[in-house]
């Protein structure tokens, strides 16, 4: 029985094909390995500030006793808590495990064999990966020369089996975004099929006419929004993310939900995070600003190119592979994220930081240019 | 025991090692191969080495069944024999065989593999993981030569890759009329058996186009395990050469970007890094694709200094593991891969024994005889055989050429015979 059993043998096609992510090894493995005694992860686009105060004290005061007993199937409290803060039904609310379960999904939920989703080819990989490991077409489109998603080119890749278009706005990695006339117009143009605008980092905008997919979806039903507690509100290591639509959407999402997939710790942490922001929000926008402006003049210094959007990061053109600058600077304790897997080859992502460490990584990456 | 599957590009005969069976199924191989497939001339070669291949077996496993494949494998006719290892003394199937107390009748069997390599254009061996034994050549079908083009083009901005057939052709034999080195290349030569082995995935090529879709570059790339092999880029325009290399060589790259590829690389000395793409180690430009927080690789005291000279020059975290140990096979098996052009040898262990020295001296000496350029021998980084190996084939005058970061789990080293 042994010899003949061949687990690949019973994975589909597009399963087979399908390369699973590889996530950077733990820090003390890192540190261990590259002999460095500390190390700034400016690669996953965390907030350095972590929660708010309101959330650290929830997380604080957690009754252990609870660990036993099984969180909220649904999220119960947080949802109401989201419907309280954007005036909606909790209906409208669906949370997950991080948005990439909100992803799957939707995904999940709206697609079968044969069908296709849209997206751009260069911004969050997880679109395309869940379509493609779920055996369905990832339709990408190229973005424009300014590095921003491309309406007419979108609209050209659409057909009758396209069920979902995947918006980033901003876009991770290259900060551009489409402001709101651009976005009615394409919400418009694309029919009747789901739109998805991601809006992982619409926190960290600031900018006149930047959208805002929750007050779209009133006029646009077929329009969900995407947000994570996994940027702005320090919240990445508790996986909190939630979609959000007209409850006929969400009501066919749900169906392709896998309920009590998010953890007590997370959703009272979340729920207290939108309840009491305090003066989170402001102070990391100014950190952001801050370190932006610092950025955007080292790497003109340094004569490197540069992409700076909105967002919690940035990015920049090194003269050499950006997987071999990915280690010359771990090597110094400072870990960014190669761009060449989102199809940016030589460029390298970097996550907005306090001061200090933001003047530790322009120093590293000067040192790391030098011949 | 027996039986035969036969499709219209495929013929498949499981049958016991016997002279009466080989003798039944060899007119059904000469049929096979004439069907429109080969010329008369080169039907006879695919028979004769099925025929060598298989008298071979028969003499050291009488009576065991064998599995015999013959098909269409991109620009190939291909053959292959597998049969369960055991009991089988693999040794006698390297190309070269040291074990002269192997002879079998008139001809032995060391005369016989030569003959079989010698009058095919790819031959190989594997061992699986089930001790599945697989023997594998190919004879190379007959294609038209066309003239190769040497006007290039004055290109207009903005470039973009086209898939187009023609622009592929034109650009192959665009590379064969403005590049000497590529003159040699079957395939620029003859497009067409390209576009059979890029039909089977064998091999690929990225071309750049202009404004009015007349090539400006073209790559072509080979990906084996994780590892894209190209050469190139061939600039096919006159004017704005060094952009043009450039813009080819990131299309690759982001080609490659959310693929299952670990490692780029290219062997040619005359890549010029247009772009700042890729890194050079020893004349090899490479690239690692993904980030490498470093691993472990295993070898012997005198080769530990070498390797870490060359993670070093890489830039490659690794931590060398020095080891002691013996080799535990009695016999060592080489799968061999032999380019037709006469370019390179690409020796592989199957199984690494303890004649492995003399073996690999063998097989040296005999390409050596037939002029291949470079004699290169691949060897994983994990185990303890394999870094013995390296340390003996170093004694032998083979040299660290450069290594592959990350193949499989674990990094290749590539050691390349230097006399």
């Amino acid at each position: 029985m042994k010899a003949d059993f061949s687990a690949e043998a019973l994975a589909p096609d597009y399963i087979k094909t399908f390369s699973p992510y590889i996530p950077s090894n733990p820090d003390p493995v890192l540190m261990q390995r590259f002999g460095v005694d500390r190390l700034h992860r400016l690669n996953n686009n965390e907030n350095p500030f972590g929660p708010p105060e309101s959330a650290r004290r929830v997380l604080e005061d957690f009754n252990m006793g609870r660990t036993s007993i099984y969180p909220s199937g649904d999220s119960y409290f947080l949802k109401y808590a989201l419907a309280e803060k954007y005036h909606k039904s909790p209906e409208q609310f669906l949370v997950g495990n991080g948005s990439n379960e909100a992803i799957t999904c939707v995904i999940k939920a709206f697609c079968e064999q044969g069908d296709n989703i849209v997206t751009a080819d260069r911004t969050y990989a997880t679109y395309e990966w869940v379509a493609e490991f779920s055996g369905l077409e990832a339709r990408l489109v190229p973005l424009n020369e300014r590095y921003e998603f491309d309406p007419e080119r979108m609209l050209a890749a659409l057909d009758e089996r396209t069920k979902i278009i995947f918006l980033c706005n901003p876009n991770n990695p290259t900060g551009t975004w489409w402001n709101e006339d651009k976005l009615r117009s394409f919400i418009e143009s694309a029919g009747r099929r789901i739109i998805v605008v991601d809006e992982a980092y619409c926190e960290f905008v600031r900018q006149p006419g930047f959208p805002d997919a929750m007050k779209l979806m009133e006029q646009y039903e077929n329009v969900i929004s995407f947000r994570t507690f996994s940027k702005m509100y320090g919240l990445a290591g508790l996986r909190v993310g939630y979609l959000c639509g007209s409850a006929e959407c969400i009501d066919v999402v749900r169906r392709a939900y896998v309920v009590y997939s998010v953890n007590s710790l997370g959703q009272l942490a979340a729920q207290a995070a939108v309840a009491e922001p305090g003066d989170h929000v402001e102070k990391t926008l100014r950190m952001v600003s801050e370190a932006r402006s610092f950025l955007t003049s080292e790497f003109a210094r340094l004569g490197l190119e540069s992409q700076t959007g909105e967002g919690i990061f940035c990015m920049v053109r090194v003269p050499c592979p950006d997987t071999t600058m990915y280690r010359r600077l771990i090597k110094r304790g400072v870990m960014v994220r190669t761009m060449t897997g989102f199809r940016f080859p030589n460029w390298i992502r970097v996550t907005y930081s306090t001061m200090d460490v933001m003047r530790e990584f322009a120093e590293a990456l000067e040192q790391c240019l030098k011949p | 025991m027996g039986g035969i599957f036969v499709t219209d590009n495929r013929l498949e005969i499981k049958f016991p090692l016997s002279e009466r069976y080989i003798g039944a199924l060899l007119p059904l191989v000469r049929s096979y191969a004439e069907d429109g497939r080969l010329s008369a001339v080169q039907a006879g070669k695919y028979e004769l080495a099925a025929e060598e291949f298989l008298t071979s077996l028969a003499s050291d496993v009488p009576g065991s069944p064998v599995l015999a494949k013959f098909f269409e494998r991109g620009r190939h006719l291909s053959m292959s024999f597998s049969l369960v290892s055991k009991g089988l003394d693999l040794s006698g199937l390297n190309m070269v065989n040291i074990h002269s107390a192997r002879r079998s009748g008139e001809i032995d069997t060391e005369t016989r593999l030569l003959l079989v390599s010698r009058s095919v254009d790819e031959f190989s061996a594997a061992l699986d993981e089930r001790g599945v034994c697989s023997f594998n050549c190919s004879v190379e079908k007959d294609y038209a030569e066309q003239e190769p083009l040497r006007s290039p083009i004055r290109a207009v901005k903005p470039y973009r890759v086209s898939e187009s057939a023609d622009v592929q052709r034109v650009s192959l034999l665009l590379a064969a009329g403005l590049y000497e080195n590529m003159r040699g290349k079957t395939y620029c030569r003859r497009p067409d058996s390209f576009f059979a082995d890029q039909k089977a995935g064998i091999i690929s090529m990225l071309c750049l186009v202009d404004a009015n879709d007349s090539p400006v570059a073209v790559i072509p790339w080979k990906e084996r395990k994780g590892t894209v092999i190209f050469e190139g880029p061939f600039v096919l325009c006159e004017n704005d050469r060094d952009e043009a290399a450039a813009a080819a060589i990131e299309q690759l790259v982001t080609r490659f970007g959310k693929e299952d590829v670990v490692c780029a690389l290219t062997e040619r000395k005359d890549f010029a890094n247009q772009g700042g793409y890729f890194e050079r180690v020893n004349g090899v430009s490479f690239r690692v694709m993904g980030e490498d927080d470093g691993g472990t690789v295993w070898a012997v005291s005198e080769m530990a200094p070498l390797l870490k000279k060359q993670y070093e020059a890489m830039e490659l975290l690794r931590n060398v593991l020095v080891v002691k140990g013996d080799i535990k096979q009695e016999r060592t098996l080489l799968s061999l891969s032999l380019q037709a052009d006469l370019e390179r040898a690409s020796l592989r262990p199957e199984i690494i024994g303890r004649d492995f020295k003399e073996v690999l001296a063998a097989h040296v000496e005999e390409l050596k005889k037939r002029k291949y350029e470079t004699i290169a021998l691949f060897l994983p980084m994990r185990g303890i055989e394999p870094a013995i190996a390296a340390g003996l084939a170093s004694e032998q005058g083979f040299g660290v050429w450069y290594i592959i970061p990350g193949v499989a789990g674990g990094d290749i080293l590539v050691l390349r015979y230097e006399g």
